[in-house]
């Protein structure tokens, strides 16, 4: 209904964002009417993210016409935001930001340069930036998953970890349980993805891949491996 | 490739936080906040 209004482009798309800003006034309204208070949250986060994703893709217009060392900056700058942001949801646990940034560069960054040096991620900025990007934010998700969990397994497990220290137990064996529960818990949104990927829900990528005009089957073997 | 990625930042970062966890005297550090209580 809209591109009868609106010709294909910027126009076209803040429409789009007008339509889906009302939807998202309208369940703030509903949820007043119920007593819970989402007026700050709601205003602040859709102002937030129109101001930033058109930020962002005012920037990438520009970087990606620059050279393909230039991605490497970008990709190291995203993991350093990565890091802050994930830190933020292990309030309480000292260095968590340097973990976090240890965790995340190791995770994301060692797999973004063997997959390139293989070929798998074409080495174009066009390309880099956007796949190390969700490999980027996917493993901060993951990171701050396993952080939280590790920081509620153990501040509530303090008398069980200290009576095993009491007894001589070392510190790496003490806690080991809270370190295994963490990391399996934090798999748990990555593991239940590949469960129902082509089930449940079709990947951005795939789908941006298909609007696009690529092969479909071609778009599903590159999401498929991503 | 996202879940390779995903599981070595939880592991590395698991095991990092590890050692923070603990002070060099091996007493816990890590506690429960009074407003988790």
């Amino acid at each position: 209904m809209l591109n009868r209004f609106f010709e294909e482009g910027v126009a076209l798309g803040l429409a789009q964002a007008a339509v889906v800003t009302v939807l998202a006034l309208a369940v703030m309204f509903l949820a007043r009417s119920r007593g819970i208070h989402l007026e700050r949250e709601t205003v602040v986060g859709l102002v937030r993210v129109i101001v930033r994703i058109v930020a962002v893709g005012s920037v990438l217009v520009l970087l990606l016409q620059g050279p393909t060392w230039t991605s490497a900056i970008v990709l190291a700058l995203m993991m350093v935001a990565a890091a802050a942001i994930a830190a933020r949801h292990a309030k309480g646990i000292p260095g968590a930001f340097g973990v976090s940034f240890y965790g995340i560069s190791f995770g994301s960054g060692d797999l973004i340069a063997l997959m390139t040096f293989f070929g798998v991620i074409e080495t174009a900025m066009i390309s880099l930036v956007p796949v190390g990007s969700m490999i980027i934010a996917n493993a901060m998700n993951s990171n701050a998953l396993a952080l939280e969990r590790f920081r509620a397994g153990v501040s509530s497990h303090v008398g069980a970890l200290e009576a095993g220290l009491a007894l001589g137990a070392a510190p790496a064996r003490v806690v080991s349980p809270y370190v295994q529960e963490a990391v399996a818990a934090s798999l748990i949104p990555r593991v239940d993805n590949l469960r129902s990927l082509g089930i449940v829900w079709i990947p951005g990528l795939m789908a941006g891949m298909i609007l696009a005009g690529s092969d479909p089957v071609y778009a599903a073997i590159v999401s498929s491996w991503l | 490739m996202i879940f390779a990625s995903s599981g070595l930042a939880s592991v590395v970062s698991t095991l990092l936080i590890r050692s923070h966890t603990f002070s060099k005297a091996e007493q816990l550090v890590l506690r429960q906040s009074p407003r988790e209580s």
